[in-house]
């Protein structure tokens, strides 16, 4: 009879107790009871429906798949409305000041930003966790801009329109400063990182759908490595070295996910409602994408999750 | 064998698919439309997970040719309102540039 060691040339290990799943990652043993192994696995579940169904809302970008945020967003006509998540239901908090769509947004779900929008909006509003309130007013009107980092270290850039697609400007908490411009300007694109490690990918160049990646250092955009797919209207999130591009449209609404590590962009798991308008936020292994188009509005909410698990190996 | 099956169920939200679902077998959503309302289509892995799931969600089986009419009825009626979507005096671009280009229409697999 042929023994592992035989076929691998090595002894599985006997472990009496089976390891965590996040440090046995490839890992084959035996318990005593079954053979085990770690691998890691990616998916996208359905999470709670959005209380109103919109698309092109916003996004507290790095809140969490467990305290998510958005705001605003087409009913059609603009919305004020704000809903929070607590990782199983949206819950309905303080309506913005103005109604917005199109409309960009960064933070938590405890200190967020909201700002510009449809009509080439100046303003700003902040969230404390409960209502919003005035914030600083930007220097260059814009919709359909897009929007990272914090509350106090704020990243606005591109939108509309068309000669201002290019601008970027950075939010202390309390008012606005110009950045430098994107090498290539666009609308409807989607946005991560921080302040100092800003991040934009897909959009429109108005005309021509981008595959475009710009990386900001607080100063600059620099060009980087393009994603696969170049759409906009897509969800964006995560960080400069940890990006991610969730569904869209090239045209045609996908369900494709691509994840930036600072350098590459790799296909990612699919979601399993192709939209457009729709946002997103958390990280590259705990995220959240909420709302869109689907054809119709949607309330949809998919939560992802990218985590080692333990396997029981069998023969079928 | 047939590779998809396809139905109709409401996205109910939280756990209407699990991760595990989504690992063992395939899935992708759509907007569709019945004559009355929009309706959640869905084409599921044709495995026996898949089927359960139909059937765990009180779904209803189609026709892909049936699942297709659903979606293709829900195209319709985006592309419909985004033709009546005008404003006086506007350009075919400058209508684009307001509104996205027209909605396309979604081909099952």
């Amino acid at each position: 009879m042929t023994t592992y060691k035989n076929i691998h040339g090595k002894k599985i290990k006997f472990l009496a107790s089976d390891p965590p799943a996040a440090v046995a990652e490839g890992q084959v043993w035996y318990n005593g009871t079954d053979f085990k192994t770690s691998i890691f696995v990616s998916a996208w579940a359905s999470g709670g429906n959005l209380g109103t169904a919109r698309d092109v809302l916003a996004a507290g970008g790095t809140s969490t798949q467990t305290a998510g945020l958005v705001f605003g967003g087409g009913t059609p006509p603009a919305s004020a409305l704000t809903e929070e998540y607590d990782g199983s239901s949206w819950t309905e908090s303080g309506d913005m000041s103005n109604a917005r769509k199109i409309l960009a947004g960064l933070g938590i779900q405890t200190a967020a930003l909201a700002c510009m929008g449809d009509g080439t909006a100046t303003t700003s509003e902040e969230y404390g966790g409960t209502s919003w309130t005035a914030g600083g007013t930007l220097n260059t009107g814009r919709g359909r801009a897009q929007a990272c980092g914090t509350q106090t270290a704020g990243l606005a850039f591109g939108g509309e329109p068309n000669d201002q697609k290019a601008k970027t400007e950075e939010y202390d908490g309390s008012s606005w400063a110009n950045g430098g411009d994107l090498n290539a300007g666009r609308q409807l694109g989607s946005g991560a990182g921080t302040q100092t490690a800003g991040l934009i990918f897909a959009g429109d160049a108005n005309p021509g759908i981008l595959n475009s990646t710009e990386e900001y250092n607080g100063t600059a955009w620099t060009v980087v490595n393009a994603h696969t797919l170049a759409r906009k209207e897509a969800a964006g999130y995560g960080l400069q070295t940890a990006g991610v591009l969730a569904a869209g449209t090239t045209g045609s609404l996908v369900t494709t996910v691509e994840n930036y590590d600072g350098t590459n962009w790799t296909t990612g798991t699919a979601v399993a409602t192709a939209r457009s308008g729709v946002t997103g936020m958390g990280t590259s292994v705990l995220g959240l994408i909420a709302g869109g188009n689907t054809g119709s509005l949607s309330n949809a909410t998919e939560e992802f999750t990218s985590a080692a698990g333990l396997k029981t190996i069998t023969d079928s | 064998m047939a590779i998809f099956i396809y139905g109709t169920a409401n996205n109910t939200g939280k756990d209407f698919f699990t991760h595990q679902d989504r690992r063992d077998f395939f899935l992708r959503g759509y907007t569709g439309h019945d004559g009355s309302n929009y309706i959640d289509t869905w084409v599921i892995g044709a495995n026996e997970k898949g089927a359960l799931w139909l059937a765990e969600k009180s779904g209803t089986e189609k026709t892909k040719t049936e699942a297709q009419a659903l979606v293709k009825a829900s195209d319709d009626l985006a592309r419909t309102v985004w033709d009546n979507n005008n404003v006086d005096g506007e350009s075919a671009d400058e209508k684009v540039a307001r509104l996205g280009a027209k909605p396309s229409f979604n081909t099952l697999p």
